[in-house]
């Protein structure tokens, strides 16, 4: 098992995440102040033949009665264990009015 | 519980999901996006279940279940009810381990069939031996029309300047200045090229893809040192062609760059840059345009014919590489099969199969799954006496593929099989000294178009037209120049078994034509998703699994992660008759079909097929009996190896030749 704690430059977004060696992913993201409770999975790269890169992809939402809902997908470098870097892209939706919002940015180890 | 299936109107997403609760719930199936199908799971909160929810919104992540894992995470908000929204505003991301892209999409999802319903029969009409841009390079010359229904782009060879270079020290040069060998049309009136026969066996596509003679047959197999392997640079193929024509087409001599004067046009190495014309190929094309054309379409194996069919219906060749030793493949081809699959659906199961070919006794596809098909010969095999007829025979001429189309009677999947014994209509370029090539010959390319004519016309006057999908496509490119490398892909189960040529099966073969036909797909169908042979079994297999649950599961990771093509399901209503276009029947000269084949020599292929004949049960209880003697070292001419399968009661007959008129 390994911690994952990568953060923004402009300190805006930021993950925090448990990276179990069977591929499960649990722990928070940070967007903007809010924190999303998220779940999902990776892959190291090298563990297989054709898996040049490692990779990873999350969803999870909020805890408010009207949840927002986000999902990331992102590619990592540098060893599994504690990547030094993450190309990321994140997505929410918002039960409370409807609105979605996008963003792509690169999360560096804090 | 409620399910909800959703697709976009570009057909890049399909969404099949089931949901729980009305409130904060969860939510799981599949997406499907690009033709790689997703396992995902995730939650919902439905509008106004809470006083603060004003929308219903969801998030989801999962993978596609390969080797070379693909991750996809997605976000959106659906309008209408929770059991049936009537649109979702998705958002989405893919991350690739294979090459470190992150791709994004943006879109609305309306209700929609999974496309699966457009079709109840599938014949599959599988040629032999021709890459995509050899026989479909040229079409849409001026792009694909703005209108298209899906892709907006084709990768052929119009306007790329493709060449490939000449090697240094060839024996006999182009003219002075000539460096390289540009893409140029087959010259009017060829139905030949390439003539003689490409290299096409594992050895030989590796210098086609790397420019690089090490090894040959043995390690490293003309593959580059470096790992992972370099990207192929597609220009090694008239390295390979002068290769192959010295070693195996006319031993010893080296081709020139164009035919002398004195011999019959045509020939020289030149020709293995030529790609065909789209007016020498007007059935091929002709359906290409008006129905769907894959792009991005490669083989299961860089290698040969066998393991290619292999791995379509079987999703594996169980290590093997080349056809030979063929003496050996009816008793080391053990593995399932789709035809299995169908067979052993139940005696409830309203799915059949069928295999139409030139000779039932002896199609080849009862050869390279000789043991797993060996319930569903025409006859009863020894001991039983010979010539008892099998009730539980699949294998059928193709008189019979006539019939059964006309007759509304063809199964829920048609394998239809070429005629690969001279004279040969599978399309495969004839190997040297064929006679299938000369002035009053007319090349398998002619014969292969009447073929494919023959099967689309009896489609297109069925009553089960509206009901069918024909997909035509091929084993493998066999040598023929295409300029798009392909790509790397998962592994099938291959525990146990030895890998021949110390190949791992990560990497697909060479591009091949794929066209499908069906009254659900729009004109001008452009499908730019990559695809391999393993896609085939992966998409009837999931229809079929809703037929009769859990009868066909993946044969193998291979399949498993195949992408799913039913995005080529471009209309939602059937297309008339009227608009099936009706293409004039390829001619073909009477004088043709008056020769006399018994004389040509056997190619490598023709007898890779009688040596697999002769180790059938039938073979040996023919010997046992002495009703042959013969054996095929003896054997060298096309009407010797006829003769020797028609001798061995349940091989032959072949079919009179006037069924390929």
């Amino acid at each position: 098992m390994a911690a994952w704690n990568l953060i923004s430059q402009d300190h805006r977004y930021s993950i925090d995440v448990q990276a179990l060696d069977n591929g499960a992913l649990n722990g928070t993201l940070s967007y903007e102040g809010t924190t999303y409770a998220v779940a999902g999975g990776w892959d190291a790269s090298y563990s297989l033949p054709g898996r040049n890169f490692s990779a990873f992809a999350l969803s999870g939402s909020t805890s408010e009665a009207a949840p927002t809902f986000l999902s990331a997908t992102g590619i990592m470098t540098g060893p599994g264990t504690a990547p030094t870097r993450i190309d990321i892209q994140i997505d929410l939706s918002a039960s409370s009015d409807g609105s979605v919002r996008q963003y792509k940015g690169v999360l560096l180890s804090s | 519980m409620s399910s909800w299936m959703l697709r976009s109107p570009d057909h890049a997403l399909m969404l099949e999901l089931n949901s729980t609760g009305k409130e904060n719930e969860i939510l799981y199936g599949t997406l499907i996006y690009k033709g790689t199908t997703y396992s995902v799971g995730g939650s919902w909160a439905a509008s106004h279940s809470l006083p603060a929810r004003k929308a219903s919104a969801f998030s989801l992540s999962g993978n596609n279940g390969d080797a070379v894992t693909k991750w996809i995470a997605a976000t959106g908000i659906m309008t209408g009810s929770g059991d049936a929204p009537t649109r979702i505003d998705i958002q989405l991301g893919v991350s690739s381990t294979f090459d470190g892209t992150l791709d994004h999409y943006t879109g609305t999802l309306l209700p929609s069939s999974d496309g699966l319903d457009a079709f109840d029969k599938v014949v599959v009409l599988m040629l032999e031996n021709r890459s995509f841009d050899n026989l479909l390079g040229y079409m849409y010359p001026n792009g694909v029309p703005a209108n298209a229904p899906l892709g907006k782009t084709f990768e052929g060879v119009v306007g790329k300047n493709l060449s490939n270079p000449i090697p240094p020290g060839v024996k006999n040069p182009p003219p002075p200045g000539v460096t390289a060998i540009p893409v140029s049309p087959v010259p009017d009136g060829n139905y030949f090229q390439p003539y003689p026969d490409p290299g096409e066996t594992y050895e030989h596509i590796n210098t086609q893809l790397f420019n690089l003679i090490d090894g040959g047959e043995n390690a490293p197999y003309n593959l580059p040192s470096q790992r992972p392997l370099p990207q192929p640079t597609m220009n090694g193929f008239v390295m390979d062609y002068i290769e192959n024509y010295k070693a195996e087409e006319e031993k010893g001599k080296d081709p020139t760059y164009e035919a002398p004067p004195s011999e019959f046009p045509w020939t020289g190495y030149k020709q293995i840059m030529q790609c065909y014309p789209t007016s020498a190929v007007p059935v091929l094309t002709t359906l290409a345009e008006q129905f769907a054309v894959f792009d991005h379409w490669y083989c299961g194996v860089p290698s040969q014919t066998w393991c290619n069919r292999a791995f379509w219906n079987a999703g594996t060749s169980w290590g093997r590489v080349v056809n030979g030793p063929s003496l050996t493949w009816t008793s080391d081809s053990l593995g399932t099969t789709i035809f299995n699959q169908i067979s052993n659906s139940g005696f409830s199961s309203p799915l059949n199969w069928k295999v139409y070919s030139a000779n039932p006794g002896v199609a080849l596809t009862s050869l390279i799954h000789a043991l797993a098909l060996a319930p569903y010969h025409p006859t009863l095999p020894p001991p039983a006496p010979p010539f008892i007829p099998n009730p539980f025979n699949h294998f059928y001429g193709f008189e019979r593929f006539l019939s059964d189309c006309a007759a509304g009677q063809l199964p829920a999947y048609s394998f239809v099989e070429p005629r690969f014994i001279t004279p040969h209509n599978d399309m495969h370029p004839s190997s040297a000294h064929s006679l299938l090539y000369g002035k009053s010959s007319v090349g398998s390319v002619l014969l292969g178009e009447l073929y494919v004519w023959q099967v689309y016309d009896a489609i297109r006057r069925s009553p089960d037209r509206d009901r069918t999908l024909l997909i035509i496509t091929y084993d493998e490119h066999g040598g023929c120049y295409d300029h798009v490398a392909p790509p790397q892909v998962t592994a099938p189960n291959l525990k146990g078994y030895t890998l021949e040529d110390n190949f791992d099966f990560t990497r697909l073969g060479i591009r091949v034509p794929m066209i499908m036909v069906s009254s659900h797909i729009a004109k001008n169908t452009v499908v730019n998703t990559p695809m391999h042979h393993g896609s085939f079994m992966k998409t009837v297999g999931r229809k079929w699994n809703k037929i009769v649950p859990g009868a066909f599961p993946p044969l193998g990771p291979r399949v498993a992660g195949a992408p799913d093509f039913s995005e080529v399901f471009t209309s939602d209503t059937a297309r008339p008759l009227s608009d099936w276009p009706e293409i004039p029947k390829p001619v073909i000269p009477q004088s043709f079909w008056a020769q006399d084949f018994s004389q040509a020599p056997l190619s490598k292929f023709e007898r890779q097929i009688v040596e697999a004949a002769s180790t059938m049960p039938e073979a040996a209880d023919a010997r046992a009996r002495g009703i042959t003697t013969r054996t095929p070292a003896t054997i060298d001419t096309v009407g010797e190896a006829l003769d020797y399968l028609r001798s061995i009661p349940g091989l032959g007959p072949d079919e009179p030749r006037s069924v390929l008129k």
